[in-house]
């Protein structure tokens, strides 16, 4: 082998080899990062002091909705919201206090029971549940809007309450 | 002479008429007052006012059923028979009975007067595999369900003084054959008496004298009412004539309709453990499981040859002789013409059915201590033992019982088994507690304030004042955790030093020290608390300040004393379980506080509802802070100070925290699901040391119940947005590199997770 042949792979193994190396681990680690949560992010690598910031997201919905559960609840939903449209607040607050216990993480059945105490003018008690409500739909966004258009509602009402409160 | 012995005679006859004249008056004018005051009085008595004193009942929530739930079929069976359905075998006819055969229940629901609706009853068939519910169908129509409630259970009756239990019946609830029934045993010519019958008490003597004792006693109906009204059932010559008196008042004053509803309400029909029940209503519920209106012409017999001796006659003490004295009446009310042939054969073929009896009469009493104590402002003492008041609350019975056992049964294990480390010849036993709530919504499913309701009353969950230890320490990391509060971040894998430091405290030096009375070093924050570290704890608090410390457990929920001293961080201060149990219940309800709910609504016996209570909630924390201490918190099951739970057998997904006070005088632990948490407290009253963790006296109760009602449930703890892993390395909690050693993936609040390399520590 002639000299520069033997220089060129001196200087492969001296820089070359150790980058390819370098490359594989990461490689390697990425692939059991991904093992965690199975959901990896798509937020680039970015070099913080020479390595890689690697960034898993939890799985959006990595809780286990119990569908029967949800279903049975969404059936004592409906009947409340029934109740709720012919103005029987009494009777559909009963209804949807049925559907949270039987499902507690059912956002629809916090909604409508919030909208219920609206009906029954328990203001601040129905914007208390409308944060459950918020907070279980996490990526529903058409819930998301329905929940702040109701809260908007709940206080303009609690204003109007207040100012015709409020002595002459 | 003679003339003047005359004269003194006619003198003395005179004085005597005279004298037994304003006798006569004298005896008129106080029978006149006599027969005023006893008008006034059954006037008063009988009149449309309020007559009987009818205790209040607390009942539990009710529960819910639907196709995917798991069901223990014996634990079902124990709750119908909490409830008083009655077993049959093969076939359900009429409300309140149910058959459970290879795994198909039919169950015929009962009507109940919910405080927002009224149910009526109908029959079901429920399909169950493998312990889950596959199908509920109507039995009627064969129309598929998707869920069904079973009713409320009865907690306790709130007595007065007479201990007297009694539903209230109207005469047209009481189906006629059993006012038949009654009429033609005890006073057959009912109708046709003015009060006393003396034609009913000349046989009665007459039968007396032949028979050579008393077998008869000649009493009307309205004199069995006055006697057990108005009267002592002292055996006497005066209150016989009373008795009379009273009954002919009675008649004149009232119709004879009024005077059988009176008499269906009063009569005694036997006891239920200390109390006596009274009236045929509250009689069909205890022998028959059932409303009056509801009895067939069998039970209604049976009731009515009951009320000569309730005792002798009780179906389910003595059912050979329950059964002649039933047969008895059904024969007579036969042959009165009261019943067809055919109803009598069917009557006479029908078996004696009796729901199991229960023995307890107060299912909760610690929780029903609490209840009084919670509406003691609306309703007085009085009200709750005179108004017969339904009071609706958030129990589940199935979990109070579960958990009244564990308790009981887990002090006396650590009695027998620690009896070498416990205090010796110690006054005042050894106390447990156990609370345990729905975080989502603030309902409160099981509360065992002692040991032992009998012996001490003393509710240690909702009176007694402890100290936290460790369990206050969550507060501390999640005011760490919260990017909000200003300062410096931490997470998880933050490293904070777990070495010896003292700090001035009121004039004095402070220096906290672990459990172990070891150091360890540079630690995570999530090794800090998982395995409990004090040192680490305690710097942690001071760094971030004690005042975040002290508003953090303010917004959770703990309103008793707190003061921002160093020693709060390791819970030096004194909160109530039921605090602590509502503090924490912020963690599974993602920063979610739900106030503790107890009465849900208190209605009158009539169905109006006198006072609703709402689930009130609020969101007090942003949840990805609160979701990075419960993703610690889970790790104390996993490997930490509470790691003994999964050799216990729990292996559910869980988190918690132990506690363990100065000089092992209070042993805790706080654990929940995302569904479900439980508060378990061991210790002794006067703080004597337990010289137990813990994690060696409360965490096997904790344990032991949420296997019993929980289970090894997978549903994880949701992950709000916001939240990433983030690969670090473990020594220093900075972005991981091959070189620093293997990284690990910790939680971190996005936008908060480290920018700089291990190696910069490396000196790279």
């Amino acid at each position: 082998m002639s000299y520069k042949i033997r220089k060129i792979v001196a200087l492969f193994l001296v820089f070359a080899a150790p980058l390819l190396l370098v490359s594989c681990a990461r490689t390697w680690d990425g692939k059991r990062g991904g093992r965690v949560s199975g959901h990896a992010s798509g937020r680039g690598p970015g070099d913080k002091g020479g390595v890689q910031k690697e960034i898993l997201r939890p799985s959006e919905t990595n809780y286990a909705m119990n569908l029967p559960a949800r279903n049975a609840s969404m059936a004592v939903v409906e009947d409340g919201k029934k109740l709720l449209d012919k103005g029987e607040c009494e009777q559909a607050l009963g209804k949807f206090h049925d559907a949270v216990l039987i499902d507690n993480s059912n956002g629809v059945a916090y909604y409508y029971l919030a909208k219920t105490h609206v009906c029954l003018k328990n203001y601040s008690t129905a914007l208390g549940i409308l944060d459950k409500a918020a907070s279980l739909f996490a990526n529903l966004p058409q819930w998301i809007e329905a929940v702040e258009l109701l809260k908007k509602d709940i206080e303009e009402k609690m204003a109007d309450t207040s100012n015709t409160s409020k002595p002459l | 002479m003679n003339g003047f012995i005359k004269r003194k005679r006619k003198i003395h006859l005179f004085g005597f008429i005279k004298k037994a004249f304003f006798g006569f008056i004298v005896f008129l004018l106080l029978l006149g007052g006599y027969e005023y005051r006893s008008v006034k009085r059954l006037e008063h008595q009988l009149g449309r006012s309020l007559k009987w004193d009818i205790p209040s009942k607390i009942y539990s929530d009710a529960a819910y059923y639907y196709p995917g739930l798991s069901i223990d079929l014996l634990e079902f069976k124990r709750k119908l028979e909490r409830l008083e359905y009655r077993e049959r075998t093969d076939k359900v006819e009429g409300q309140g009975e149910y058959v459970i055969k290879d795994g198909t229940i039919l169950l015929y629901l009962r009507d109940f007067e919910y405080p927002t609706e009224k149910f009526l009853g109908f029959p079901i068939r429920i399909e169950t595999s493998e312990g889950v519910i596959k199908s509920i169908s109507r039995l009627d129509t064969g129309e598929s369900l998707s869920s069904f409630k079973l009713e409320p259970e009865l907690i306790a009756r709130i007595f007065g003084p007479s201990m007297e239990d009694r539903t209230l019946v109207k005469l047209d609830e009481v189906p006629s054959y059993l006012k038949d029934a009654i009429i033609l045993i005890e006073d057959e010519r009912f109708y046709k008496h003015i009060g006393i019958d003396p034609a009913a008490i000349l046989r009665a003597v007459i039968k007396d004298i032949t028979s050579f004792k008393i077998v008869e006693g000649g009493s009307t109906l309205t004199q069995q009412l006055v006697k057990n009204y108005f009267l002592t059932s002292k055996r006497s010559f005066s209150r016989k004539i009373e008795e009379a008196i009273i009954s002919v008042i009675l008649e004149l004053k009232h119709s004879k309709d009024e005077i059988l509803e009176a008499y269906l309400n009063e009569i005694y029909l036997g006891q239920r453990g200390t109390s006596s029940v009274s009236g045929v209503g509250e009689a069909s519920r205890l022998y028959f499981g059932k409303d009056v209106s509801q009895l067939t012409v069998a039970e209604a017999a049976l009731l009515a040859g009951m009320i000569r001796a309730p005792k002798r006659y009780n179906p389910f003490l003595q059912k050979d002789s329950a059964m002649e004295r039933r047969n008895f009446v059904l024969k007579r009310m036969y042959e009165a013409h009261y019943i067809s042939k055919d109803d009598y054969e069917k009557a006479i073929r029908e078996p004696i059915l009796t729901p199991t009896r229960t023995a307890r009469t107060n299912l909760a009493p610690y929780f029903t201590d609490y209840v009084k104590n919670e509406i003691a402002s609306a309703y007085s003492e009085d009200v709750l033992t005179k108004e017969g008041l339904r009071i609706f609350t958030t129990l589940d019975v199935s979990h109070q019982l579960a958990a009244e056992r564990v308790v009981k049964e887990e002090i006396e294990r650590l009695e027998r088994d620690y009896a070498s480390i416990l205090p010796k010849d110690k006054v005042g036993e050894l106390q447990g507690a156990l609370i345990s709530i729905q975080p989502q919504t603030g309902y409160i499913r099981a509360m065992v304030g002692g040991r032992d309701y009998e012996k001490s009353q003393f509710n240690h969950i909702s009176q007694a004042l402890r100290q936290t230890g460790s369990t206050f320490k969550p507060f501390v990391y999640l005011a760490a955790f919260d990017p909000t509060r200003g300062g410096a971040f931490y997470a998880p894998s933050s490293i904070i030093s777990d070495r010896s430091f003292s700090v001035e405290a009121g004039g004095k030096e402070w220096s906290p020290q672990n459990y172990d009375k070891m150091e360890h070093g540079d630690v995570s924050l999530r090794e800090a608390l998982a395995y409990s570290y004090n040192i680490a704890t305690a710097r942690l608090a001071l760094s971030i300040g004690l005042d975040a410390v002290v508003d953090v457990a303010r917004r959770a929920g703990i309103k008793s004393e707190l003061s921002p001293v160093p020693s709060l961080a390791l819970g030096a201060f004194e909160v109530t379980p039921l605090e602590m149990a509502y503090a924490y219940s912020i963690f599974p309800n993602g920063g979610i506080r739900a106030e503790p709910i107890s009465v849900i609504s208190v209605v009158t016996r009539d169905g109006k509802v006198l006072e609703r209570k709402n689930m009130e909630m609020k969101r007090v924390f942003d949840p990805k802070p609160v979701y990075l201490t419960t993703s610690v918190l889970k790790d104390v099951l996993e490997y930490g100070t509470a790691a003994a739970a999964r050799k216990l057998g729990f292996h559910g997904i869980a988190a918690g925290k132990t506690g363990t006070t100065d000089n092992y005088r209070d042993a805790w632990f706080v654990g929940f699901t995302p569904d479900y948490l439980a508060l378990a407290w061991v210790g002794y009253d006067d703080n004597t040391p337990i010289n137990m963790s813990g994690a060696r006296a409360a965490l096997p109760i904790w344990v032991r119940f949420m296997k019993e009602v929980v289970g090894d449930s997978k549903k994880d703890f949701t992950s709000p947005d916001g939240i990433i892993l983030v690969k670090v390395d473990k020594n220093t909690g900075l972005l991981a590199s091959p070189k620093c050693g293997e990284g690990v993936y910790d939680l971190f609040i996005e936008g908060t997770e480290p920018e700089e390399s291990c190696l910069t520590r490396l000196g790279r």
